[in-house]
């Protein structure tokens, strides 16, 4: 560039300096945007793989959602073989039942079991939780007591076998599953019937009191036992004896339907809970515990129980003729 | 959940601040309490004055502190609630473990 050029040019720059400042903005701009542009084209490109990594994700966790309810299912349909599955052979007894756990499986139990000709064992038990864990433990304690030597006990001096008091049985269980074992503890109860007479012998394990109500309308708590299974038998399991007549009912039930609760966070309770069962009591069992779980369905605005619900009732219809 | 603690003599006063002990705090209440019994404190008084209810992961917490206490009576619980203390009744937890109607009285038991 010639001298003259250069003066001319500084001369052109001090006369318009802003022109030269906006050329130089606007190159700088130009830059800058092409930047952008690859930036956003990088961006859109990494969102677009993580959106299909995330399409790829969610349906393998819906695959394994699925295969974890089919299993649950499988589950609960093991748990429902293990409650009763028929009426008693006899007739002198009827028998009712409600199971339903707040998710798929529980960890509520019970069955009716008939000892030989004469007997049957009623046992219920509530394993503290729910879900798997729980209906896991319910299972051992069920497939426990399917042992005869458990339930049965040789009479001295003779091969017959007779029930097994209820506190041998609560004894043997506690000391098979301490609390340490599945870090599970339950409430149990366990009773005896004589079908011919009517005798009943029983023991708790700390669980709700099962409630009796007479033809007449009487109402007993069978109240009689000792803590809960899993703590070492701290104390002994007390036993209680009840005679019980043609007519009168027995219902055993867990936690889960008293301490319901609904949208104001009250309970269900105990007070509507056995007044709703003495006010049917002189239908058929089935209705009685048909009954129950509509009133508490009805008191939870009809959502699901936030623990297992198990509700079992014998009724008494005839005494040895 | 807060535990908040305090010493009477040489005993170690817990009391949880939560209306409710559930399946949703166990976890944190026991581990709580543990550290305290790790600590080496021999005597300590549950005060449940601000739990109104409890359910069975509570109990649960209860029975295991109760079976690791190194003596009996080396964890007594007071203040309860009716619905507290019911679910106690029920489970025939109350004979196992020494339940007292005010602090006072539970550290009386305790130094006797």
């Amino acid at each position: 560039m010639s001298r003259h050029c250069i003066q001319e040019c500084q001369a052109c720059m001090s006369a318009q300096p802003d022109v030269t400042v906006r050329l130089l903005e606007y190159m700088a701009a130009e830059k800058d945007s092409e930047g952008r542009n690859s930036l956003l084209k990088e961006l859109i490109q990494k969102y677009a793989l993580a959106e299909r990594k995330l399409a790829e994700l969610n349906n393998s966790l819906m695959e394994k959602q699925r295969q974890l309810d089919e299993d649950l299912q499988a589950a609960a349909k093991i748990q429902a073989a293990l409650l009763p599955q028929h009426q008693p052979l006899t007739s002198n007894t009827k028998i009712a039942w409600k199971f339903y756990p707040c998710d798929r499986i529980g960890g509520d139990i019970f069955n009716v079991v008939a000892l030989g000709d004469d007997y049957m064992a009623i046992y219920m038990l509530d394993v503290s939780g729910h879900g798997v864990p729980a209906a896991m433990v319910t299972v051992s304690v069920s497939q426990f007591l399917q042992q005869n030597s458990v339930l049965l006990t040789r009479k001295s001096s003779s091969l017959l076998q007779k029930p097994a008091p209820p506190q041998q049985v609560l004894s043997a269980i506690d000391d098979e599953f301490p609390i340490e074992r599945f870090n599970k503890f339950f409430t149990m109860v366990y009773m005896v019937l004589n079908i011919h007479t009517g005798q009943l012998i029983y023991s708790s394990a700390g669980h709700p009191h099962p409630i009796l109500i007479s033809a007449e309308g009487q109402v007993e708590y069978l109240d009689k036992g000792g803590t809960i299974i899993g703590v070492g038998n701290r104390i002994p399991f007390e036993e209680g004896e009840k005679q019980l007549c043609p007519g009168d009912k027995l219902i055993c039930f867990t936690d889960g339907i008293v301490e319901c609760m609904n949208q104001n966070g009250d309970f269900y309770g105990e007070e509507r809970f056995f007044a709703r069962l003495l006010m049917f009591r002189d239908r058929p069992v089935d209705d009685i515990l048909e009954e129950a779980i509509r009133d508490v369905m009805e008191f939870g605005d009809q959502q699901k129980p936030n623990d297992d619900i198990s509700l079992l009732a014998i009724e008494f219809i005839s005494s040895a003729p | 959940m807060q535990l908040k603690n305090k010493m009477v003599g040489d005993i170690l006063v817990l009391c949880p601040i939560s209306s409710s002990i559930d399946a949703s705090v166990s976890i944190l209440f026991k581990g709580q309490i543990v550290d305290w019994i790790q600590k080496g404190y021999q005597r300590i008084v549950l005060d449940l004055s601000e739990v109104e209810f409890m359910d069975s992961s509570g109990l649960g917490v209860v029975i295991s502190l109760t079976k690791t206490a190194s003596r009996k009576d080396s964890l007594v619980l007071c203040n309860l609630h009716k619905a507290v203390r019911n679910l106690f009744r029920i489970t025939r937890f109350d004979l196992v473990i020494s339940i007292y109607d005010s602090l006072e009285d539970a550290c009386r038991n305790m130094n006797h």
